[in-house]
């Protein structure tokens, strides 16, 4: 179920063909899939699971990296679309 | 780049990138460091152009997705055979922008200053293919590294043909590199590492001079402003990376080669070979100014420190070239 999920955010990315902002969308999608992987596995064998916490600190500045980036694409572009005429 | 504070602690936080994820235990410590280094890789390209956004952006996404996608192949595949034990493969070729997954690195090397291309070229290019090395998932899967070589290799040599843009060249050459860089790694052995040093070397050369003289495409090479000193020594340093004998980039080919003759790998040689002589025309075109035209009366106005830049890399090129056949003489046999 979760490489379903992870598959369905894979194809999501490559098949966003307008605005940035729905490939970051996407980008977290394959997180939150990951994230959900790292908290039910150690759940179902009964061991701890502080992995999770550590991907999810790494994934949200990757994810505000990512924010300022569209930032600085829209202050040069004036829209966050990939192609403008 | 390293003036500022900040520019400095991105770069060695680039560097820690690579150091975590090479020697790293499990997946999340690669993909820490992977994404560490990305986390850096980034604010260093905006500094050289303040307001340059997009290969950023292209940058991002699509190293973002093949770390999650490494990760989670790593994860959650390594327990199956052959065919799904690719997708780490084809994840760890998107990072380093080989074949057939290099256009990213086409639109995002033809917008950087030369030092982020350089670091995109070198840098960023060495946790992916220690891990490359490292996980030998490539046993069973050696069909998408060979074809990745046997791509880039043939790639690298006729798209450069077209180009005007000198790193749009550099980038098809880094990818007939790639191609050669990988033949020892299938079969894992070391030799990988020794021609990625040589070529980082030689790479550098040609960013050195072409950084020092500002080009940026190929019809201000032939402008008369240059002065034919360091038009020479670009000569000498592309020849170099096209792998001409007695020159520092023959070595390692040779020892490539030495390697794969004699073996099932005389295919994918073949064409190695092939497009590393049509990347040899392309670099020859890019520096026929100073073998086509007459310098004899224009005077070369170069400062200490760029005559200095231009001795060193001649010497490093001819020098190098003939020092490294007697310092690997035993490893030869």
């Amino acid at each position: 179920m979760i490489y379903f999920m992870f598959m369905m955010a894979f194809m999501v990315f490559f098949l966003v063909f307008k605005h940035i902002l729905s490939s970051l969308i996407s980008l977290e999608f394959m997180a939150l899939a990951m994230f959900s992987m790292f908290s039910l596995s150690p759940m179902l064998l009964k061991s701890e699971m502080y992995s999770s916490f550590l991907f999810i600190s790494i994934v949200v500045c990757e994810a505000a990296l990512g924010l300022s980036l569209i930032i600085l694409w829209v202050r040069k572009k004036g829209n966050d679309l990939f192609i403008t005429f | 780049m390293l003036n500022s504070f900040w520019g400095f602690m991105f770069f060695i936080g680039m560097l820690s990138g690579v150091w975590i994820s090479i020697h790293s235990n499990s997946w999340f410590g690669v993909w820490a460091g992977l994404e560490l280094n990305l986390i850096c890789f980034i604010p260093f390209i905006i500094q050289g152009d303040t307001m340059c956004s997009e290969p950023s952006v292209k940058y991002f996404l699509v190293q973002a997705c093949a770390s999650f996608l490494l990760f989670f192949s790593g994860v959650s595949m390594v327990n199956y055979t052959g065919m799904m034990k690719s997708l780490i493969t084809v994840s760890l070729l998107v990072k380093l922008g080989a074949a057939p997954f290099y256009f990213w690195y086409l639109w995002v090397g033809n917008s950087l200053k030369w030092i982020q291309f350089l670091s995109l070229s070198t840098i960023q290019k060495i946790s992916p293919l220690v891990l490359l090395f490292y996980s030998g998932l490539n046993k069973g899967s050696e069909v998408m590294i060979y074809s990745s070589i046997i791509v880039g290799g043939v790639v690298g040599g006729i798209g450069g043909i077209n180009e005007a843009s000198l790193r749009k060249l550099l980038v098809y050459s880094s990818l007939n590199h790639m191609g050669w860089m990988m033949m020892p790694l299938v079969v894992e052995n070391e030799l990988w590492l020794v021609y990625f040093f040589f070529y980082c070397l030689m790479l550098m050369m040609v960013v050195w001079i072409l950084y020092l003289l500002k080009l940026y495409y190929l019809n201000q090479m032939f402008s008369v402003s240059i002065s034919w000193v360091a038009k020479l020594t670009l000569l000498v340093s592309f020849l170099s990376l096209g792998g001409l004998p007695p020159l520092l980039g023959f070595f390692p080919k040779f020892m490539v080669i030495e390697m794969s003759s004699g073996s099932l790998m005389l295919f994918s040689l073949f064409f190695l070979i092939m497009s590393s002589v049509v990347t040899l025309f392309y670099y020859l075109r890019a520096s026929l100014s100073v073998l086509m035209l007459d310098h004899s009366k224009i005077k070369s106005n170069l400062t200490f420190s760029e005559k200095f830049s231009m001795i060193l890399i001649m010497a490093m090129t001819i020098i190098g070239g003939v020092m490294s056949v007697l310092f690997f003489q035993s490893f030869l046999q």
